[in-house]
């Protein structure tokens, strides 16, 4: 990292933070969705992949970790994670993930499910997260219902993202990140390259 | 004659990530001397296989010289001029898109 201080620098401080609050209240889950839109809204207004490049928490969380601590094997990425089709694969999978929270939310929303209080790892693992609820009356059982879902997708990038940490290179899980991924989609398609 | 009239000294030093190529014709080849049969070696520099490039940055962050940039950010630029040839970004990449390579 080239310049030293920077608060562009002091990202990765945000990203435990925000797995911290979530540990303690759930709702700070929401805040999540700032990770979504930002990276997207810069590069579709012309700042391409400023957000991986120089913002994003997580990345520099890894780099913090993997080279700087050197919890690292350092093993080069195996190609078929670095394929293509792995990597729009994985986007796709996150997004139909995404779609599929988005309906439970909805089932709570409606009333024909109930909330779910535990977080659930890799998308099969329902791991009980029941003292993260403190929204009492105030908050509608919806929007505990999305905050879980979203801790539990960010959680679970973060394991696999940290597994990648270690076995591979620091920031190998930005080769198959679906923001990553979908930013240079965004930026690859504005400029009429080749996907 | 002196090495150093043949070889730039920093050619010569700094020799991690340098590869070999060619002969230096002798400056006494007009008394008869034909060739100076030594390598000369020539500064590798990073180069990035563009379709394995995710634009993560990573390389850009780790660069000294503040070679690298993100081409609109779709791939990464190495400015040729500026790389000093250190590998940290071969090193650091995490899709190892980025190899030494001794410019033609």
């Amino acid at each position: 990292m080239s310049v030293t201080g920077s608060w562009k620098e002091k990202m990765w401080i945000v990203s435990i933070l925000y797995f911290a609050l979530g540990f303690f209240n759930i709702i700070f889950a929401w805040l999540g969705m700032l990770c979504f839109v930002i990276p997207i809204m810069m590069s579709i207004f012309g700042k391409e992949k400023a957000f991986c490049n120089s913002y994003c928490g997580r990345g520099q969380l890894f780099t913090l970790l993997g080279s700087g601590k050197k919890i690292s094997l350092n093993r080069d990425l195996p190609a078929f994670l670095k394929s293509r089709w792995f990597r729009y694969g994985f986007l796709l999978f996150f997004m139909v993930m995404f779609v599929n929270m988005l309906f439970a939310t909805w089932a709570v929303f409606s009333g024909s499910g109930s909330l779910n209080a535990s977080v659930r790892l890799f998308w099969t693992f329902d791991v009980p997260w029941e003292w993260a609820n403190r929204a009492g009356e105030s908050i509608p059982l919806w929007a505990v219902q999305f905050a879980y879902g979203f801790y539990s997708l960010m959680l679970t990038s973060l394991i696999l993202g940290l597994l990648s940490m270690l076995i591979y290179k620091p920031r190998s899980w930005c080769v198959y990140c679906p923001m990553g991924t979908a930013t240079q989609m965004i930026c690859k398609v504005r400029e009429g390259e080749r996907l | 004659m002196t090495l150093s009239v043949l070889f730039p000294v920093p050619y010569v030093t700094r020799s991690l990530t340098y590869g070999l190529i060619g002969a230096i014709k002798c400056e006494t080849a007009d008394i008869g001397c034909d060739h100076v049969a030594i390598l000369v070696k020539k500064r590798k520099k990073a180069k990035v296989l563009r379709e394995n490039c995710v634009a993560c940055g990573a390389c850009v962050n780790v660069c000294p010289v503040s070679a690298i940039s993100i081409y609109k950010g779709i791939w990464a630029d190495v400015a040729p001029e500026k790389c000093i040839g250190c590998s940290k970004c071969e090193k650091i990449c995490p899709p190892s898109a980025i190899t030494m390579e001794v410019p033609e």
